[in-house]
C-alpha cells in the first residue's frame, strides 16, 4: 500500500536524523521514542456535507472513546484507550490510500513529513479514526510531561468529545 | 493563553515526537472546524438561528483548543527546537520554505471562511456576542501561535520567510495572517486587545467629504470625566425657553440660509431632505408644529446637545467614546460601502446604509446615518456617558465662525452642567484630523 511505503520511508528518515543529532549522547531506543502510528485522514474537499460517521466499527470505537475520556484519564482507561487503537488499526488496514488525490506538490510534502495518508470511503468515519488517533498520542505524550495549564488540557479534552459527537451524529433541522 | 517559562522536553527524539503529535492535533482540529465551518454555512443560509448558535459555539471550542495545542506542539526549550525540529524542515530534509501554509487542510479552511464572512457580517442581533467570542477564539488562537513563535525562534523569520529572503519575524507573519483571517470570519471592527488597544483616538473626516461640500465645517468638544445623571433646572429651563422662542419665531424651513444649505447639500448628496431631514432642520419643524412643546429631558448632556442645536440653528450631536471605543479607535465622517451595520437609536434590527451614502462610522459600525439625519444605538449617550465626543457642524458662508462659536457654548455648557474637562478642535479640508490621548 503506497501509505505504508510512505510512512516507513520518512519514519526512517526522521529517525536518522534524530540519530545523528544525537550520535554524540549515547545509543537512542527508536522504538520506545514513536508509536506506530500514522494518521489517516480524508481529503478536505471531502468534508464539506459529508454524511455522519456510519461504519459500525467506527461508531462502537467513538462511543467506548467517548466513555473512556469524561475526564483527564486514568491509568486503566489508557490501557482500554490502547485497546480502542488495536481496533482502529484493524479498520485502517482495510483503507485504500488515495495519495493525497488533488494536491499539489507542496500539500503532498506537507503531509508526507507529519505522516498523513489521505484516503477514502466515509470522510467522517476516517475523522472519527484520525481524531481519536490523534487524541491518543496526545494522551501518552502529555503524561511525558508538559507545561500546560489545567484549563488548557481541558479544552482539548473537551474539543476531542465535541468532535466525536458531533461526527457521529445525524445532522437534524430544527 | 498563560505559559511557564520553563518547557518540558529538552530530549530531542521526544521533542520530534511532539512536534508530529502535535500536528496530527492540528490536522484533525483544522478539519473538525471544516465540517463546523459548513454547518453554519448551512444554518445561516438556511437562517436556522438555533444550528447557527450551536455551530458557533463549537467552532469556538475546538478553536480554543487550537491555541492549547499550539502550546503543547511546541512545548520544549529554543535549543532543542533550533537545533533539531527547525532542523528537521530544512533541507536536505524538506525542501526550502516548508511552512504551515502549505497544508491543504488550512487552505480549505480559509477558502470555506471567505463564503461564510459574508453571512457572518450580518448576523441577527441575539447572535453577535456568540460571534464575538468566536472572534475571541480566533485572536486567542493566533496570539498562542506568535507566543510560541517567540519564545523558539524571537525575531527570526519563519522558514518560508527565510527561503523569499523576507525579514519579517515569524510572530509578525502570525498576526498579519491573524488580522487577514478575523476578516474573513466576519469581524466587524478590529478586535484590539488590552495589548494592542490604542492609547490614542482619532476623529477625521474623510476628503470625499470636503470634496463635496468645500464649505463644511465640524466644530469637536471632548469630554472627560463627565458626570451626566440626575436632572438639573436651570438647564431644563434654558431647554424649555429655547422650544417656546423657536415657536414663538417660526422660519421658512426650506428658505432660511442656515437650514436651506443643509437641504441643498442633502439634495446634491442624493438624500431627499424632506424625507431625511438634517437633525436640526427636523427639530426646528418639529418645534414650529408643535407650538414649543418642550423636548423630553433625557439628560444633562443631550439637553445640551438639543439647546445648542435650537439656538445655533446647526446640527449637534454626539457619540459616548467609550461605546465606541470598545470597537475601533477611530470614528469617521466618510463615505458608506453599503458593508456597514447600523442599529437604529432605540431600535434592534440591524441595517446597511446606502453604498455613498455620508455615516459617521467606528470601524464597521456606523453612528449616525445620512451624515446627520439618524443617530445608532451603539453610540448613544446615557446618564452613565462619562467620555463623549459632540460635533458641532457648519455649512456654509459663515460655516467656520458659526460652528466654532457653538462649539465653545457647548463646551462651556458641558464644563458648568456636566463638570466635564473639555478640549475642542476644528476640523476643516487643511486640517481633516483630531487625536487625543483616551
Amino acid at each position: 500500500m503506497h501509505g505504508t511505503i510512505v510512512r516507513v520511508g520518512r519514519r526512517l528518515t526522521l529517525f536518522s536524523l534524530g540519530i545523528h543529532l544525537l550520535a554524540e549522547k549515547g545509543p537512542v531506543d527508536v522504538q520506545t521514542h514513536f508509536r506506530p502510528y500514522c494518521l489517516y485522514l480524508p481529503p478536505p474537499t471531502s468534508l464539506a456535507g459529508a454524511p455522519p460517521a456510519r461504519s459500525p466499527v467506527i461508531r462502537s470505537v467513538a462511543e467506548q472513546f467517548l466513555e473512556l475520556t469524561p475526564v483527564a484519564p486514568s491509568q486503566s482507561a489508557d490501557r482500554d484507550l490502547d485497546a480502542l487503537m488495536r481496533s482502529l488499526d484493524a479498520y485502517l488496514a482495510g483503507l485504500t490510500s488515495i495519495a493525497s488525490t488533488g494536491f499539489n506538490e507542496k500539500q503532498r510534502l506537507y503531509d508526507s513529513h507529519f505522516h498523513i495518508i489521505r484516503a477514502g470511503d466515509n470522510a467522517l468515519d476516517l475523522l472519527v479514526a484520525g481524531t481519536i488517533t490523534a487524541f491518543h498520542s496526545f494522551l501518552n505524550d502529555q503524561r511525558q510531561g508538559n507545561s500546560l495549564q489545567p484549563v488548557e488540557i481541558a479544552h482539548l479534552f473537551s474539543a476531542a468529545q465535541l468532535i466525536v459527537e458531533l461526527l457521529i451524529q445525524e445532522e437534524t433541522q430544527r | 493563553m498563560i505559559r511557564d517559562t520553563q518547557q518540558s522536553i529538552s530530549h530531542p527524539l521526544e521533542a520530534l515526537r511532539r512536534w508530529e503529535h502535535g500536528h496530527h492535533l492540528f490536522f484533525v482540529l483544522i478539519q473538525s472546524l471544516i465540517v463546523i465551518h459548513d454547518r453554519l454555512e448551512r444554518a445561516l443560509r438556511n437562517q436556522n438561528w438555533k444550528l447557527a448558535d450551536e455551530a458557533l459555539a463549537n467552532a469556538t471550542e475546538v478553536l480554543w483548543a487550537c491555541s492549547a495545542a499550539f502550546h503543547f506542539t511546541g512545548d520544549f526549550t529554543s535549543e532543542v527546537f533550533n537545533e533539531i525540529v527547525r532542523v528537521s524542515m530544512e533541507p536536505p530534509h524538506e525542501r526550502a520554505g516548508f511552512s504551515g501554509l502549505h497544508s491543504a487542510d488550512h487552505t480549505i479552511l480559509l477558502k470555506n471562511m471567505k463564503q461564510l464572512g459574508a453571512l457572518l457580517e450580518r448576523l441577527p442581533q441575539d447572535l453577535k456576542r456568540r460571534h464575538r467570542a468566536y472572534l475571541w477564539a480566533i485572536d486567542a488562537m493566533y496570539e498562542s501561535h506568535a507566543m510560541v513563535c517567540d519564545i523558539l525562534v524571537g525575531n527570526r523569520p519563519s522558514l518560508k520567510m527565510e527561503a523569499s529572503e523576507n525579514e519579517a519575524s515569524a510572530p509578525e507573519m502570525i498576526r498579519n495572517l491573524k488580522t487577514r483571517t478575523l476578516k474573513l470570519a466576519g469581524n466587524p471592527s478590529p478586535i484590539l486587545t488590552r495589548t494592542q488597544r490604542p492609547s490614542m483616538f482619532t476623529i477625521r473626516i474623510d476628503d470625499s467629504v470636503f470634496k463635496q461640500q468645500p464649505t463644511f465645517r465640524r466644530g469637536i468638544v471632548i469630554a472627560t470625566g463627565m458626570q451626566n445623571q440626575g436632572a438639573n433646572l436651570d438647564l431644563e429651563q434654558m431647554l424649555r425657553i429655547a422650544c417656546l422662542d423657536a415657536a414663538a419665531s417660526p422660519v421658512s424651513l426650506w428658505a432660511h440660509p442656515h437650514f436651506a444649505v443643509w437641504a441643498d447639500a442633502f439634495r446634491s448628496l442624493g438624500v431627499d431632505p424632506k424625507k431625511f431631514a438634517p437633525a436640526h432642520l427636523a427639530l426646528r419643524k418639529r418645534l414650529q408644529q408643535s407650538g414649543g412643546a418642550s423636548l423630553p429631558f433625557i439628560n444633562k448632556a443631550v439637553a445640551v446637545m438639543n439647546l445648542s442645536s435650537i439656538e445655533g440653528m446647526l446640527p449637534v450631536g454626539g457619540d459616548d467614546l467609550t461605546a465606541v471605543a470598545e470597537h475601533a479607535h477611530l470614528l469617521e465622517l466618510k463615505c458608506a460601502t453599503g458593508d456597514e451595520a447600523f442599529v437604529p437609536l432605540g431600535g434592534s434590527d440591524e441595517q446597511h446604509p446606502e453604498p455613498g451614502e455620508v455615516i459617521l462610522a467606528a470601524g464597521g459600525l456606523v453612528c449616525c446615518r445620512r451624515w446627520c439625519w439618524r443617530n445608532g444605538h451603539l453610540s448613544r449617550v446615557t446618564d452613565n456617558t462619562t467620555l463623549l465626543a459632540m460635533n458641532v457642524d457648519g455649512l456654509g458662508p459663515d460655516s467656520e465662525t458659526r460652528a466654532v462659536t457653538i462649539r465653545d457654548r457647548v463646551a462651556a455648557l458641558l464644563r458648568e452642567y456636566c463638570q466635564a474637562n473639555t478640549t475642542t478642535a476644528l476640523l476643516s479640508p487643511e486640517s481633516p484630523e483630531f487625536q487625543f490621548a483616551l
